[in-house]
């Protein structure tokens, strides 16, 4: 909910180059990033934006059949037939005592909507992840990750802190090393005791950067009330490379081509600028964790 | 900021302790002459807080003051509100209250005159007076039987807000004061509802002449606003999270101290957690020098 | 404090979980030591060095620990916590040692100072060794005196503890230090010597990995491993192939691959074209070379496999004596010497053992453990545990059968005995047992059994009702009153299984107050029982039946001849003996009926030895006979179990104890149908009905016994009767094969037999005796536990039984053995069995069997051929087939003195062939010393 002034304020600050906390509009708030914070998972993150903000990742990596596959997307389809990858699992939810000001069924939505993206981004090359990797016994068995997503908090720009919070955890998440003997064809496995093996390729995993249109300009990490300000929003997920993974068009507004391309251009930009920020803290992070310093945690 | 102390055994008649911290199910007296406030009741002849706050006696009354609830208000108390629907004859406003708060179609202002009979047509026209998502600023004056306050605009000071954005509080930091409507030297007004929700705007100078100008009260547009009183806002808005986010209480002297300590700084590099420390800290210490 | 642990476990699905658990730390655990002033506990440790025993020290070491000169023990909690995964039995010994011994259990994993939290990358064997050091370390420091052994076989850690500046030995070196003689021979081999002939290899065990991925695809199956009896390098396991039971055969060394008697292993099914041949050879000892296959003989090829890899060992302590040719003479008496060990048990290999003692263990009987058997070692690693006695010695030669055949023959523990009743032996019936029970006590009963017998499971009695018919009941004797479920006694009866009857003693599975006083039905005296009554025509037709509990006064207990004599006699009109004879004549007809539908009449060599009243030592031997009261008794205990069954199976389908005879496979049969083809015999073994007829019809005129003898070998083509949860198998599957009946059970005799007084619970609960009856008594799975336990086979129904089985005809072996000691007798025998090397016959008159080879003196040729086709053995003219009658002389090689085991010495006289018997003067006593292998 908002009102005509407040949309006014917020609009024409931005048209004038400053947002209501005085950040730019390609600026983003500070934020924190934890990661190894939940012992049962193979691999976790967290990351809180001042400002509200709060998303929870968790990876727990099981193994199953390559066959079992049940989905009803066409692209999983055509990497369902591979008999020799593994797979990603997605799910988002959203914690009943977060602080959102909308309704049941569109706090619903929005999670099968950032569920099915992050399916789609990460099930394939474009997602980073070397899954023939994942693959333990071909044609037969295979690590599966299981990736859950919880939002603890809303703060506005939750699509970018949950991308940036799976990039942190699958950075985290670790294999145990698997032993595979064979006997006249028939294949059993063994697996190690302790997670030792990192999850190959976890560097290309993209981050997603969110533009939200305000009247022909656009800001990144929007406010819940410069959410409300717009009528379409572009994510776009860009990888260590520059190279664009995914693009997703969000609201129920059109948008000009000229104004997307242009929205395109400056989400990559800031995508790389996010990704080598992330990148020396998460080397921080695994220092952290080999010398057992204890984590933060949740406050 | 809070002291806790170790909480000893409430075994004596007196409540004494000035800041003393209890829990739910904390016995807070067994002396059965203490007459119980909110946030109190009694459980085999002895006083036990309902709530986690501060004890607070005022003679004979021992009530406890929850550290976290939501708004509860007072006849008389300043509310930021947000409309929230229409009703009939009345709006129902947000007020991060437990319910949503009633301003009545017979206590707002309307414009053509300070007493008038309401017509059909204002019924009609409710929405050119109030839309839904408008901010107002508005007086409790009375409650419901269920609890829920009834608003009213009834004087200048109150109304539509514009020219500004909002900022959100828990309504337990809000400090009551003499004057919740503060002018600071920027250039900048400030609304301190006690509700928590608090209107940061650019100064506006009405003058008496535009006091009896109703068609004023409901314009929805907002004036010109220049890059430095948005600027001057935004270093407001940023002072004000940066007390939230410390747990300080607000008020008029501590947003003065902290927008003088802050000029320094750009309002963007105000967000960053470091930065907001140490200004507090000065803040306070300011505080305590000047007591 | 608190730590979390995490690991990743692979589960038996094949999923993968991580398991995380919380570990907590404390200040507070005690060090054990009496001097310490800090810590208050009070321990078993007394002053002076103390040892800190490393895992694989407890694990190998076990013998070694349970002597009495290993004291002073730490024992820190990773140590029995890792011993506890490796061994659950040998864990189970060093726990029982604890309490008896100067032992601390130190909790060293929750102790703050000496917890140590697992490195990147460090294995979990690692930690573990780091954390006993560590432990140590903090003893050291913690009591400022450095007499704290770590000993460990293990060099790495040794050294590293050294580095620490901790004191650290070896097994050998710490054992080395204590003052006592025979204990250094108790120290298990480890890094071995190895063989003089290096050359020899045996392949490689797969590892558990490849084994499981085999086992999913088929190509491996899995089976255990039963060594046969005449040949210790041929053996058979039953593996299940699409779903259907078949028996692998697996022979030569190679192809054994180190698997031992009971060994669960992982088999490989060899092609056709290397499968052997059915005729095995005898091999009883060591021979040069392994007896190869002829490759032309391609006759009655059966399946052929080899084993790859070994699932589960399941070894235990042996009885035996050491092998004198591998003793050297030497004067030094305590010079550590590698010797080799024979097992009483023929189907266990040569163990090799080092020890001081060996000339002092020379003729006399010791327990040995194995080891190890490493894959460039022809015989398995063990180690010398005890001394049992002289070889020959009676007491000594019972004992051992009795371990080798693992009965439990401890006398009754005081807690066991404190749930007899308090009265002793001054127990009597009185009015307040009489709730619920009726009152018998006026009935003719009487009770029929063998002379000398004491405990009377059974008795009967038959009455002429108005109506013509005949009321008949079997009471049994009512166990379960004293016995209740779950005490001390009770659970010691089940562990039992069962008595055990050897020749001499009897070991009893009930204290002897219950067993031959109060259960026992004595005659003139009120007992409790449980009665089964029928109403039966005279056509033996049944026409009712009811159970119900009672007290009875039992007016006679017979002998089988006594009630022969009463029954004969028909002067004797007394309500009792009319009872006999009524029974007799109702019994005749009922076993009509039971052979009309297919029961079978089995036969078995049992004999009977008379002893000489002073020395125990058997005068003669006797064939048992069955007369008609035999025959009697035992129709009506058939009649009661097979009632009784259905009774339980009705009220408690899923968790009836029932007893099952399977029907044996149609190819255990055909040995024996090709060796009677020839004598014109068919044998049809389809169903029971038709076996039972082919078997009437075996019969030879001129031969008397030729057809017990048939009976005999059937009766060994038959599979084990078995028992089981009734929860566990479809109704088809009950079917007793040699009863021909639907469904059976074991009820009548629960003095001597836990199952049937399991069995009498259940009845109990059915008739609503019981009110509240133990919910194990419902409970499926308690029941399939105790017929045949879970991966531990110990406390086993079935499992004793067969166990006491072998037992007593072990018992009856030896007596036989002693009875033949000085003596040269000539009898009659039957060949029953042709092998490539020599001949097996069975002597009727003493109902023992023996080998005679076709080679008598080694050193010559082989005097008698083998002609394959005609599965007969052949010299000259003269051949010998199966069922052959000849003539042998029966003598005794004594056991000790040519280091081989006791056995019976056989020698052809009729027909008669030169090179068959020896000429008189040479006895075969010491035989030619044989190069140690």
């Amino acid at each position: 909910m908002i009102s005509k002034v407040e949309k006014d304020y917020i609009s024409k600050g931005i048209a004038a180059g400053i947002r209501n906390d005085g950040r730019g509009p390609n600026e983003s708030r500070q934020l924190e990033l934890e990661t190894g914070i939940i012992n049962q998972a193979s691999g976790s993150c967290r990351v809180s934006v001042r400002g509200g903000t709060e998303v929870l990742v968790g990876i727990k990596v099981s193994v199953g059949d390559i066959q079992e596959l049940d989905t009803r997307d066409e692209e999983e389809e055509a990497m369902k037939n591979r008999a020799d990858v593994g797979r990603i699992v997605c799910s988002v939810e959203c914690s009943p005592s977060a602080k959102i000001v909308l309704d049941k069924r569109q706090i619903e939505e929005m999670c099968i909507l950032y569920t099915q993206i992050l399916n789609r981004t990460l099930n394939g090359p474009q997602g980073g992840l070397d899954l023939y990797k994942l693959c333990i016994i071909p044609g037969s068995v295979c690590w599966i990750l299981n990736i859950d997503v919880l939002i603890l908090n809303y703060g506005g720009s939750v699509f970018d802190a949950i991308f940036m919070a799976v990039r942190g955890a699958i950075h985290n998440t670790r294999l145990a090393k698997v032993k595979v003997e064979s006997t006249d064809g028939a294949f059993d496995f063994e697996v190690e005791d302790d997670e030792t093996e990192v999850l190959e390729g976890r560097e290309n995993v993209p981050v997603a950067v969110t533009a939200f249109q305000i009247d022909k300009n656009h800001v990144i990490d929007a406010m819940p009330l410069e959410e409300q300000c717009s009528d379409s929003s572009v994510s776009v997920m860009v990888n260590k490379h520059g190279k664009l993974c995914g693009v997703q068009k969000g609201l129920k507004g059109s948008l000009e081509t000229s104004l997307l391309i242009n929205m395109i251009q400056h989400c990559q930009n800031k995508g790389q600028e996010v990704i080598s920020a992330m990148d020396s803290f998460l080397a921080q992070e695994e220092r952290r964790i080999i010398d057992l310093v204890e984590p933060v945690g949740f406050r | 900021m809070l002291i806790l102390k170790p909480a000893s055994h409430a075994d004596d008649m007196e409540v004494d302790r000035k800041e003393e911290i209890v829990t739910p199910g904390q016995v807070i007296t067994k002396d059965l002459a203490f007459m119980r406030g909110h946030g109190t009741f009694t459980l085999n002849e002895q006083l036990v807080a309902s709530v986690a706050g501060k004890i607070e006696r005022v003679n004979k009354l021992v009530s406890v003051k929850p550290l976290k609830t939501r708004f509860n208000g007072e006849i008389g108390d300043v509310v930021v509100g947000r409309i929230a629907e229409l009703g009939n004859k009345r709006w129902r406003v947000d007020i991060q209250g437990r319910q949503e708060a009633t301003l009545l179609l017979s206590s707002i202002n309307l414009p053509g005159g300070v007493q008038r009979r309401k017509n059909e047509a204002d019924e009609m026209e409710m929405r050119s007076f109030f839309a839904e998502g408008d901010m107002l600023s508005a007086e409790v004056q009375a409650f419901f039987g269920d609890g829920g306050c009834s608003l009213h605009t009834r004087s200048f000071k109150y109304g539509k807000l514009r020219n500004g954005c909002l900022v959100v509080a828990p309504s337990a930091l809000i400090k009551r004061s003499k004057s919740h409507f503060i002018s600071l030297s920027c250039g900048v007004d400030v609304v301190l509802g006690l509700n928590g929700y608090i209107w940061v705007q650019k100064h506006v100078f009405i003058s008496p002449e535009m006091q009896n100008q109703p068609e004023g009260l409901y314009i929805n547009e907002n004036d010109e606003i220049s890059m430095e009183e948005r600027e001057a806002i935004s270093r407001v808005c940023n002072i004000i999270t940066a007390l939230v986010n410390h747990k300080q209480m607000i008020y008029e002297t501590i947003i003065v101290f902290m927008y003088e300590n802050s000029l320094e700084y750009q309002p963007v590099e105000l967000l960053s957690a470091d930065l907001q420390k140490s200004l507090i800290d000065s803040a306070i210490s300011q505080l305590e020098a000047a007591e | 404090m608190l730590f979390s642990k995490s690991f990743i476990k692979k589960t038996k699905k094949g999923s993968v979980i991580k398991i995380v658990k919380e570990h907590y730390l404390r200040d507070d655990i005690d060090c054990g030591i009496p001097s310490c002033s800090s810590c208050k506990t009070e321990s078993q440790l007394t002053d002076g060095p103390y040892i800190i025993p490393d895992t694989n020290m407890l694990y190998h070491q076990i013998d070694l620990m349970e002597h009495q000169g290993m004291q002073n023990i730490i024992i820190l909690q990773t140590v029995l916590q890792e011993l506890k995964h490796k061994s659950l039995p040998i864990y189970q010994r060093i726990r029982n040692l604890i309490p008896k011994k100067q032992i601390y259990v130190f909790c060293n994993e929750h102790h703050r100072e000496t917890f140590v939290k697992t490195e990147m990358g460090e294995s979990p064997n690692d930690r573990n060794d780091r954390a006993i050091r560590r432990a140590t370390e903090w003893y050291v420091a913690h009591c400022n005196k450095n007499n704290f052994i770590l000993v460990t076989d293990d060099r790495d850690n040794r050294q590293k503890a050294i580095k620490q500046g901790l004191a650290a030995k070896s097994v050998r070196e710490y054992v080395e230090t204590l003052p006592f003689k025979d204990i250094l021979d108790l120290v298990a081999n480890h890094d071995e010597v190895l063989d003089a002939q290096n050359s020899f290899t045996y392949p490689e065990h797969l590892s558990q990995i490849q084994i499981s991925a085999g086992l999913k695809s088929g190509a491996f199956h899995q089976g255990v491993l039963s060594i046969s009896g005449h040949n210790f390098l041929e053996a058979t396991t039953i593996i299940k192939h699409n779903n259907e039971e078949k028996t692998i055969h697996i022979v030569g060394r190679e192809h054994l691959n180190r698997g031992i008697q009971g060994d669960v292993v992982a088999i490989q099914v060899l092609p056709e074209s290397e499968w052997k041949s059915s005729i095995s050879t005898i091999v009883e000892e060591e021979v040069a070379e392994d007896l190869n296959v002829d490759e032309k003989e391609k006759i009655d090829l059966v399946p052929t496999g080899k084993v790859v890899g070994i699932i589960k060992r399941n070894w235990r302590p042996y009885c035996g004596t050491i092998d004198v040719s591998s003793v050297q003479q030497t004067s030094t008496l305590s010079a550590v010497q590698s010797v080799f060990f024979w097992s009483m048990d023929k189907r266990i290999p040569k163990i090799r053992i080092k020890t001081r003692q060996a000339q002092d263990l020379v003729g006399k009987r010791i327990i040995v453990a194995i080891d190890s058997w490493e894959k460039n070692s022809r015989y398995p690693a063990g180690h010398f545990v005890r001394v049992l006695g002289e070889v020959g010695d009676k007491q000594t030669e019972t004992e051992v059968l009795l371990l080798e055949h693992d009965v439990p023959f401890a006398p009754f523990s005081p807690l066991v005995l404190s749930f007899l009743p308090e009265e002793g032996e001054n127990w009597i019936v009185q009015d307040k047992h009489l709730a619920n029970r009726r009152d018998f006590r006026g009935w003719d009963i009487c009770s029929i059994d063998p002379p000398g017998c004491t405990d009377i499971d059974d008795a009967l009695h038959a009455k002429l009702l108005p109506n013509g018919n005949y009321q008949v009941g079997v009471h049994i004797a009512d166990v379960s009153h004293f016995v209740k479920p779950e005490n001390a006694m009770d659970l010691e009866a089940q562990r039992r299984g069962t008595t055990v009857y050897l020749v001499d003693k009897r070991i009893d599975m009930l204290p002897g107050l219950l067993g031959t006083n109060l259960c026992s039905l004595r005659s003139n005296v009120d007992r409790l029982a449980f009665s089964c009554i029928w109403e039966i025509t005279p056509q033996a037709e049944i026409l009712s039946c009811e159970y119900t509990k009672s007290v009875i006064r039992s007016k006679n207990s017979f002998t089988y001849d006594e009630a022969q004599a009463r029954l004969d006699d028909p002067n004797m009109n007394d309500p009792v003996s009319l009872g006999i004879k009524a029974l007799n004549t109702l019994a005749k007809q009922l076993r009509k009926k039971r052979m009309e539908a297919g029961a079978l009449t089995l036969a078995s060599p049992e004999v009977r030895f008379r002893m000489e009243n002073d020395s125990q030592d058997p005068v003669d031997v006797e064939m048992k006979e069955l007369k008609d009261t035999n025959a009697l008794v035992e129709e009506f205990m058939l009649l009661a179990n097979i009632y009784v069954a259905k009774k339980i199976y009705d009220t408690f389908p899923d968790s009836s104890l029932l007893r099952r005879h399977p029907k044996p496979p149609a190819n255990n049969f055909e040995p024996l149908i090709k060796a009677v083809a020839p004598l014109g015999i068919e044998i049809d073994p389809s169903t029971s009905k038709t076996l039972s007829d082919s078997l009437d019809n075996a019969v030879l005129p001129s031969d008397a016994y030729f057809n017990k003898l048939i009976r005999i070998m059937t009766t060994r083509c038959m599979m084990q009767a078995v028992y089981f949860c009734s929860g566990t198998l479809s109704e088809p599957d009950f079917w007793h094969y040699g009863l021909a009946s639907p469904i059976y059970t074991h009820f009548t005799s629960p003095i001597r037999r836990y199952s049937d007084l399991q069995v009498h619970r259940l009845l109990a609960a059915c008739i609503g005796y019981e009110k509240d009856y133990s919910s194990d008594l419902v409970d499926k799975t308690k029941v399939k536990e105790m017929c045949d336990g879970k991966m531990i086979i110990n406390l086993v129904l079935n499992y004793r039984h067969r166990m006491a089985q072998q037992a007593a005809r072990s018992s009856v072996e030896l007596y036989t053995h002693l009875f033949f000691k000085g003596k040269t007798l000539q009898e009659e025998a039957y060949v029953i069995r042709i092998l490539k090397n020599g001949f097996v016959v069975l002597i009727p008159k003493y109902g023992v069997e023996g080998i005679i080879y076709s080679s008598p003196n080694p050193d010559e040729p082989a005097v008698l051929t083998l002609n394959a086709e005609e599965n007969v053995l052949v010299n000259g003219n003269i051949r010998i087939g199966l069922f052959n009658k000849v003539k042998v002389q029966i003598t005794v090689n004594e056991a000790g003195e040519a280091g081989q085991r006791s056995k019976l010495c056989l020698e052809l006289i009729e027909p008669s062939i030169k090179g068959m018997v020896k000429p008189a003067e040479s006895k075969p006593k010491a035989k030619k010393q044989k190069t140690k292998k």
